[in-house]
């Protein structure tokens, strides 16, 4: 769910023409895992070599990024996936009243009669055998330890973003790089969806910043507005074809042979859709 | 002693009845104890330092556990015997393979296990590449003084420089950097006065 949005987000900072496809099935898609991109003949299901080809595509939102920087983004990445993503699979999959009153429902909606008693459960109980094989142990020995350690820890994760994120609009400087449309594809979720148990997303609503910074993102590159309406009308239709002008002029035999394709499994996609619902409520 | 080490992991200290396992903990506790590395830092190097320590923790401490338990040379000729030598037959053997078990749904978990050996490699070169574009011609990560991610790199690093195994792949990846060659070096002389050892060109 949380990559899906990493690279929808990654795609509208760079200007990538991706065409997001759902599926409902995600042994269907064409390695068996989602998400996977397709380009002609070339499919590729790892996030690192998802980016790694848009680059190369150049669609490359880290250009204007110094050697350092490029080493910073790999670092804070890294501190998402250690530090806040324990906390993210507990709170939308493990966490019982979150599980049973927002998350299983709304993926079992996206998937097909009889899949859709299983494949929730399944995907609950992935979740937190990833939680106890990466942070159980000595000397936490019980649930309830651990889920107060990973917790704690993303609580501190959150705070070490804000301090690092500031009063900038991006991370890094005035446009945004790889290290936003992450940060953007793990917050952007948690600081929407409508939790009965909401701890980690009252956290995140006492950092104004990192609110600031989603719903920056959401409203420009998303199109979605306060009122959850994509801005209608003449404005947005002449300002994606000036867009989509500039692209041509500038790489026109590339827009014309790559065609990118975005599978999502259906229950991915409603992640992003969720939160244009959300914003309207 | 044997008791302690199964309550906890190691590395671990013991301070009066109190016993502190992992480098985090350990950090905090002599942070309580009025000792500190990183006060000096401001609030926002304080997050980059946690984050290059995730990036050590995300990627070279999960490479060095896939090499030493996932390939399959690796495991028989090195970890396995290495493992089991405290045990006699057949504990040596069933302990090994049951912390071999352990690391693989770990790795299967995070995704890893369906990574090559040369995947894994190019992991271990692109964190190398990072900590050395970060560490640039500073004596430290953070300047003049050593913090908290200076002993865990070094200690990553000079493990991987000075541990042999089965194929040099490894320790090559790291020595491709030498200002972290230089850096291991400067720790040692100065902290460890040339005591551990580190071999020469």
């Amino acid at each position: 769910m949380y990559f899906s949005a990493v690279f929808q987000a990654y795609a509208k900072f760079t200007g990538a023409p991706l065409t997001v496809n759902a599926i409902n099935k995600s042994w269907k898609a064409p390695k068996g895992e989602v998400p996977v991109l397709i380009s002609e003949d070339t499919v590729i299901s790892q996030p690192a070599k998802i980016l790694n080809f848009l680059r190369k595509q150049k669609y490359n939102a880290d250009y204007e990024l110094t050697a350092k920087q490029g080493a910073d983004t790999l670092a804070y990445i890294a501190l998402l996936e250690e530090k806040l993503l324990p906390a993210l699979l507990h709170t939308f999959w493990v966490e019982a009243e979150n599980y049973c009153s927002v998350t299983k429902p709304w993926f079992a909606s996206r998937i097909r009669f009889p899949l859709s008693l299983y494949l929730p459960g399944r995907m609950s109980r992935e979740a937190l055998n990833r939680i106890l094989l990466t942070r159980g142990g000595p000397p936490l020995y019980s649930l309830t330890e651990v889920e107060a350690q990973i917790y704690r820890d993303a609580k501190e994760c959150l705070n070490l973003l804000s301090k690092r994120l500031g009063t900038s609009q991006f991370f890094f400087g005035n446009t945004p790089s790889t290290l936003d449309a992450f940060v953007f594809g793990f917050l952007a979720p948690l600081y929407k969806v409508c939790f009965p148990r909401v701890q980690l997303q009252e956290h995140l609503k006492q950092l104004p910043n990192l609110c600031r910074f989603c719903d920056d993102i959401l409203s420009f590159y998303f199109r979605l507005g306060v009122s959850g309406h994509s801005p209608a009308g003449q404005d947005s239709v002449d300002a994606n074809l000036q867009k989509l002008t500039q692209l041509v002029n500038k790489e026109s035999n590339l827009i014309e042979k790559i065609r990118l394709s975005l599978f999502l499994c259906r229950w991915t996609t409603t992640s992003v859709r969720a939160l244009s619902i959300l914003l309207e409520s | 002693m044997s008791m302690l080490v199964k309550a906890c992991k190691v590395p671990f200290i013991h301070v009066g009845n109190q016993v502190v396992s992992e480098l985090g903990p350990i950090v905090q506790f002599v942070k309580a104890k009025g000792h500190s590395l990183s006060d000096g830092l401001d609030e926002v190097q304080k997050a980059e330092m946690k984050a290059y320590m995730e990036l050590v923790n995300n990627m070279l401490l999960t490479a060095e556990l896939y090499l030493q338990w996932c390939d399959d040379v690796t495991v028989e000729e090195i970890t396995h015997p290495r493992y089991g030598s405290p045990y006699p037959w057949p504990l040596n053997r069933i302990l090994s393979y049951q912390k071999q078990w352990e690391i693989r749904r770990k790795m299967k978990a995070i995704g890893w296990a369906g990574k090559s050996l040369e995947q894994v490699l190019e992991d271990v070169d692109q964190c190398c590449q990072a900590l050395s574009q970060r560490l640039g011609t500073q004596p430290y990560f953070f300047n003049k003084h050593p913090t908290e991610l200076d002993a865990l790199v070094f200690g990553h690093l000079f493990t991987i420089l000075t541990t042999q195994l089965t194929s040099d792949e490894l320790c090559e990846k790291v020595k491709n950097y030498s200002n972290l060659i230089a850096f291991c070096r400067r720790i040692e002389q100065q902290y460890f006065e040339g005591r551990l050892t580190l071999a020469r060109p």
